[in-house]
């Protein structure tokens, strides 16, 4: 079982395109300009040693373009264009370009993007990986992105991540514009009805023409601002879930057609009222836009995710073509670099890039010496060509050691290639029928995410207001009846206008902003507004334990450092200098371990050989170095050190290194009162050892947890009141059931785009102590909704006492409306506020006990 | 600059209107706003 052979590239390792010989120097290939130029820099500069050290960090991922990328790429070069046609100006467009994260990637995307066809200028800010470009005619966005892409960058929209979030701008412009025309002519409505109220008469000539002003600014307002939410109202409808949209609409077609009536009959009216309801309305829509469209730019892509991957793919031609996930077939070899995700149930294949290391100058990871090859025949070092790959599974079982697999060896979707050369592999599945895609599959269409308050009780609640609305109108009708018409219906279309529910118009969504803002100051991203009406009902928290409490890294067990330290100062510098050459966690870990005893290297003639699963074999000044398994206990790491014929030696035991903040985010869960668990695929001895450093007693633990395993205990513990955290795609199901989920922020993409909040800052520890802040804030928002909705109750039976009473004057009406809802909005903004970190001042969980369980 | 500047335009818009207003009131005998005049010192026959 073997592939053609495929030609790499001397410096990134990656397939080059067979027959592209485009970029050779001497006999060497290399499979771009930016390779063949940091080579020449290394080879001018004499620093070899820089294969020694590991060389280059692997092949690029696969990036391409898609074409909604590109669409919007065209639509922003063509207003560029248009602006600059209009102010006589040179054309500048400035887009995203991803994955900039050095020097020398800054350096190649300015000169790529530079060199590529109607460029003048490229100015690259790599702090804000935004490429400034200033364009003549002859500019193709589509040149551009591919020349970028031929180097592994991928060009974007500047600020838009898609398609979806250009329109949903765009949707929130579209507000801002009849927000503007709103006021202006509400305030002109205004005007025009002071001196109404203040005496001048309606029967009066000037009386008449400011009323008919009033008039006709009001119905302009109820015409373009109200325009939203009639047709809100009429779509909600449609769907048969009315949303607040309905009681607003009709409220103010209802409370404009009054005021009409009553003009007519002479009455002092209610038309600037309902001008500065919609205006007032409108903006509270366009906070509310804006939070969507903050929450989409953490939804993008939600819907290719692993689907949308691209992966390249060898065809029967020799050719190398990216291809999507969703397109391999059975059959189809693949080649896949360091990082990168197996998308499909495949076989591993004897891969052509070893026999390039055995023919190559260019070693893969088995590194000789900057010296020469005799060293490591005279040291006895065995010569390299190992066939084995290493790859973890820890996304998809969760567990924490990677494995060395053979050609023939199955790897099913959903491991990751650790292995610096990459790996071959032959599909034996098409992706939609691997078990990773079944975790995968979407949760179903979230129709709430547009609308961050329309959730919970608020359905019901709009149904009752539009009746409560017209039944207390009827009631003021009835009551008034034998008055004169124009007092009949000044009566009624105040009562109308205060009834109109103003305050969930306008303090809900920024209560929600709020609450969104707060969250993130403590370094959790909500991307899902469906967070707020579930996280108040939280009362457990299950914990995935690889990836999510652990690093992803091991580290040197505290007892085997004095092992470690055991050793002779020269046996410590020779074992530095060889775990320096290795990237393996072991090696990393014991390389960390090393550099805090302060060994300092000093070898000067190196030669290590890499066995995946083998083991290191180092030769350093004369000193032999081997790192390998225990044969005594295969968990534990051997490290012999022999100089002159005397050898030391140690064996070193390695721990899960736990995440910064996670013994602290369990005891704040705990301290608040919820129950918290933890479930690993990982085995019940690991997972119960680690949870106990978090302070997780053994009967909360599960081990060995397959994927279905960890969704029955959110089913087991009532999935409405469970919060998880998880990283692994293992996690998937647990995912799709639980109520809110959570990631930390990982270089592996696939799981966060289903997850309700993002914790970042993993480092310092901060964001992951923030998990029990996402379950207090939503319980404060929870709760000063239902305050604002009991303030405005109160409001509202106070008001349509006075109407019905007669005492409620059209100035009077004017006033109270607007200073309700500033006076709701400040109330808001006081009550929704970060609990402090202590115990006592956290909120009741059987305060939310009582709350509506949102539909 | 021109919030200012808005403000400033519909406080003297409403300023303008609520005297038209009030005069008007006042003319007609409408004590009950025409009242509120005599709170300014517009009406000099009025001590």
């Amino acid at each position: 079982m073997s592939t053609p052979s495929i030609p790499v590239c001397a410096h990134c390792h990656l397939a080059v395109l067979p027959g592209d010989d485009s970029h050779t120097e001497g006999d060497r290939l290399f499979c771009c300009a930016g390779c063949l130029a940091a080579r020449r820099v290394i080879d001018q500069l004499g620093l070899g040693r820089f294969d020694a050290m590991g060389g280059a960090p692997g092949p690029v991922a696969a990036v391409v373009a898609d074409d909604a990328d590109l669409a919007a790429l065209s639509d922003a070069v063509g207003r560029a264009r248009s602006t600059s046609a209009l102010t006589n100006s040179a054309c500048r467009v400035t887009v995203d370009v991803d994955g900039v994260s050095c020097a020398s990637c800054a350096w190649l995307v300015e000169k790529v993007a530079g060199k590529s066809a109607g460029v003048d200028n490229a100015v690259l800010n790599p702090a804000r990986g935004t490429l400034e470009l200033l364009i003549a005619d002859g500019f193709d966005p589509a040149v551009l992105s591919e020349a970028l892409s031929s180097v592994g960058h991928r060009v974007r929209p500047a600020g838009a991540s898609s398609v979806a979030l250009a329109s949903s701008t765009a949707a929130a412009d579209d507000l801002l514009f009849r927000l503007g025309i709103s006021s202006a002519l509400a305030m002109a409505a205004m005007i025009a009805s002071f001196s109404l109220f203040l005496g001048l008469s309606p029967d009066d000539r000037f009386g008449r023409l400011f009323q008919g002003l009033a008039g006709v600014s009001s119905l302009i307002v109820v015409l373009v601002g109200g325009w939203p939410f009639v047709r809100g109202a009429v779509a909600s409808v449609r769907r048969g879930a009315p949303t607040m949209d309905l009681p607003i609409a009709v409220g103010m077609v209802a409370a404009w057609t009054a005021s009409l009536l009553a003009s007519r009959e002479g009455a002092i009216v209610s038309f600037d009222t309902v001008a500065i309801f919609v205006t007032l309305m409108l903006a509270g829509r366009l906070v509310e836009r804006r939070l969507v469209l903050r929450h989409r730019q953490l939804l993008t892509r939600r819907d290719d995710e692993v689907a949308g991957l691209r992966v390249r793919r060898i065809d029967a031609d020799g050719q190398l073509r990216f291809v999507t996930v969703k397109d391999i077939g059975i059959g189809d070899t693949l080649h896949l670099a360091r990082g990168e995700l197996v998308p499909t149930d495949a076989t591993l294949l004897a891969d052509a890039a070893d026999r390039a290391v055995k023919n190559d100058t260019n070693e893969g990871v088995t590194v000789k010496s900057d010296t020469d090859d005799d060293v490591a025949a005279n040291n006895g070092i065995p010569a390299a060509g190992d066939q084995g790959r290493l790859l973890s599974f820890a996304w998809l079982t969760g567990e924490s050691q990677p494995h060395t697999l053979l050609p023939g060896a199955a790897v099913v979707a959903g491991a990751h290639v650790i292995d610096p050369r990459g790996a071959v592999v032959q599909a034996t599945s098409p992706f939609s029928s691997t078990r990773l895609s079944q975790l995968l599959a979407d949760r179903g269409h979230d129709t709430d995410v547009d609308r961050p308050v329309a959730s919970g009780i608020f359905p019901w609640l709009a149904r009752v207001w539009v009746v409560g609305a017209f039944a207390v109108a009827g009631l003021g009708a009835i009551l008034w009846w034998n008055a004169p018409t124009a007092r009949l219906l000044e009566i009624v279309a105040g009562l109308l206008v205060v009834t109109c529910p103003c305050a969930f118009g306008i303090a809900a969504p920024l209560a929600v902003e709020r609450a969104t803002v707060l969250l993130r100051q403590r370094g959790v991203f909500v991307r899902h507004p469906r967070l707020w009406w579930r996280a108040s009902q939280v009362r457990h928290a299950i914990f995935d334990k690889t990836g999510t409490l652990t690093e992803d890294e091991p580290v040197v067990d505290a007892g085997s450092r004095a092992g470690l330290m055991g050793l002779s100062a020269r046996a410590q510098s020779a074992l530095l200098a060889t775990v320096a050459r290795s990237n393996h966690g072991r090696s990393r870990a014991l390389l960390r371990a090393l550099q805090s005893m302060a060994t300092a290297p000093s070898a000067t003639t190196v030669v290590v050989v890499e066995q995946a699963g083998q083991g290191l074999t180092g030769a350093v000044d004369g000193a032999r170095v081997v790192v390998g398994r225990d044969d005594a206990d295969a968990g534990l790491t051997r490290v012999s050190v022999t100089i002159d014929g005397v050898t030391e030696s140690a064996s070193v035991a390695f721990a899960e290194a736990l995440r910064p903040g996670a013994k602290a985010a369990i005891a704040r869960l705990h301290a608040a009162g919820i129950d918290v668990w933890v479930a690993s695929g990982d085995s019940l001895a690991r997972a119960v050892d680690l949870a106990a450093l978090v302070g997780v007693p053994a009967d909360h633990v599960l081990g060995e947890c397959q994927p279905d395993d960890k969704a029955a205990l959110v089913h087991r513990l009532g999935k409405e009141h469970v919060l998880v955290v998880g990283d692994g795609v293992n996690d998937a199901a647990m995912f799709a059931v639980a109520a809110v989920c959570g990631v930390p922020a990982t270089d592996r993409p696939h799981l966060p785009a289903r997850a309700d909040f993002l914790l970042l800052g993993s480092t310092d520890g901060g964001a992951f102590g923030s998990v029990v802040d996402v379950v207090a804030v939503a319980r404060r928002l929870h709760q000063a909704l239902t305050g604002l909705l009991v303030v405005a109750t109160i409001y509202n039976i106070a008001v349509i006492s006075m109407g019905l009473m007669g005492l409620l004057t059209p100035l009077m009406v004017a006033l109270l409306m607007p200073s309700m809802s500033v006076s709701l909005l400040l109330l808001a903004f006081a009550l929704v506020r970060l609990p402090k970190p202590s115990v006592t001042s956290f909120p009741s969980p059987s305060l939310s006990a009582t709350t509506e369980v949102p539909a | 600059m021109s919030a200012l500047i808005l403000t400033l335009f519909v406080s003297g818009g409403l300023v303008f209107m609520a005297i038209i207003g009030l005069v008007s009131a006042f003319s007609r005998g409408d004590h009950e706003h025409g009242d509120r005049l005599r709170a300014l010192p517009l009406d000099d026959d009025n001590p």
